[in-house]
């Protein structure tokens, strides 16, 4: 699967394992798991973009409408523009995947 | 009583989060308008993209869920076709590398700019070859008259075609020779390549080059019919050009000039014919490169 620059920080690992204990069919699952990568992508994206100078902004989005995007790059040009950047992204991605895990939970509570 | 009834799993979840997924593309949008914006132009060029895909070029889908995943979980789709045409990467690759002004490059800004033209367009190009550097690499481009290619040519006998003469005529000729003199003694004895020299030539300050005072002969020598990568990064379009007269002057304000050929190849569209353009030595020791427009390689 194509990763993103912050694989390394985000797992929705947790959200899989969740989805599990639901009737779900595997296509069901799997389509779920899709919409949660893009939500919390569009979330990473949303934090780092503010951090940034209007120009910064349209450099990062250069970096990464890369076909190939290089994730040395786009750390290195986080770490110099984002304090905390990693930080900032984990904090991100967890609340919502915190969010996402109360609503499987509520879904679960429902049966 | 009725009883009421739990919609799947499934369906609650997708809906539920489908539902954040607008809010959030649609924060994402409105509040980052501009920068979504100015990448979209700068794809259109090439690229028949919205910001909707160009949010999409970052999702992680693997080929296996795509396969087999119900309909699209957003409300942009998925491009099926994600090749980008070889001038938006060339364009994108160096809206990443260049300064946001038009100034002089760094060393370092020149490395990766001379291999990223390197790559993209097949041959060796640097700012620097064989210890020659010229003041700059990147600077303002302006148009420059057809130049005599030996002594006699004129306005009439200048164009190989009507089609090129109604093109190129209002650029009128230099009064006087290039830098260099004339390409050929004659009409009689030019040749091709003296033709194409004045065709797709370039003033470039050599004046203005590190340890030009200290040894003109040797510079002199060296830029004569120099061949360089011209390459306007705005558009993609670039040209093999030589240079073949000095100029233009500092006051100006424009860093070197383009024959009216070269212009047009550049593409230029601010009306003045005037712009930033990237300009790099070729490593043609051979002399295997032909002079003219280029593409970008696939």
């Amino acid at each position: 699967m194509k990763k993103h620059f912050y694989h390394h920080i985000v797992q929705i690992d947790s959200i899989q394992i969740a989805l599990a204990g639901l009737d779900l069919q595997p296509h069901e699952k799997e389509h779920l798991i899709i919409i949660a990568e893009t939500n919390i992508h569009h979330s990473v994206l949303d934090a780092l973009l503010s951090e940034l100078s209007d120009e910064d902004k349209k450099r990062f989005l250069v970096l990464l409408a890369h076909e190939e995007p290089k994730h040395n790059e786009i750390w290195d040009f986080l770490n110099l523009k984002v304090e905390q950047a990693e930080a900032k992204i984990k904090k991100t991605a967890e609340n919502l995947l915190k969010k996402m895990h109360e609503d499987i939970k509520e879904a679960r509570n429902k049966k | 009583m009725t009883q009421f009834k739990y919609k799947p799993h499934y369906e609650e979840l997708k809906d539920k989060w489908l539902d954040q997924q607008k809010d959030l593309q649609k924060g994402l949008l409105e509040k980052h308008k501009e920068a979504f914006e100015w990448l979209e132009h700068k794809s259109k060029q090439f690229v028949v993209g919205t910001v909707g895909s160009l949010i999409m070029f970052a999702q992680p889908v693997s080929a296996s869920i795509a396969a087999t995943r119900p309909p699209t979980p957003s409300q942009f789709e998925i491009p099926d076709d994600r090749a980008i045409a070889p001038e938006t990467k060339l364009i994108l690759d160096l809206t990443y590398s260049l300064p946001s002004d038009v100034q002089p490059l760094t060393e370092e800004q020149e490395k990766v700019i001379g291999q990223t033209l390197s790559r993209h367009f097949g041959m060796t190009v640097a700012a620097e070859l064989q210890g020659k550097r010229l003041n700059r690499s990147y600077g303002i481009i302006g148009a420059e008259q057809h130049l005599m290619r030996y002594p006699g040519d004129t306005m009439v006998s200048h164009f190989d075609s009507a089609e090129d003469a109604a093109k190129y005529y209002s650029s009128g000729m230099a009064p006087g020779r290039g830098a260099w003199g004339y390409f050929a003694d004659s009409a009689s004895t030019m040749t091709q390549k003296d033709a194409d020299r004045e065709k797709y030539y370039i003033a470039v300050q050599t004046f203005l080059a590190p340890g030009y005072a200290e040894n003109v002969k040797e510079h002199y020598e060296f830029y004569k019919y120099r061949k360089m990568l011209v390459v306007n990064p705005e558009n993609g379009h670039a040209v093999v050009a030589d240079i073949a007269d000095a100029g233009p002057a500092q006051w100006t304000g424009k860093h070197l000039g383009g024959s009216p050929e070269v212009m047009k190849l550049l593409d230029r569209k601010d009306g003045k014919q005037r712009g930033p353009v990237l300009y790099f030595f070729i490593d043609d020791p051979d002399d295997t490169i032909p002079l003219g427009p280029i593409a970008v390689r696939d």
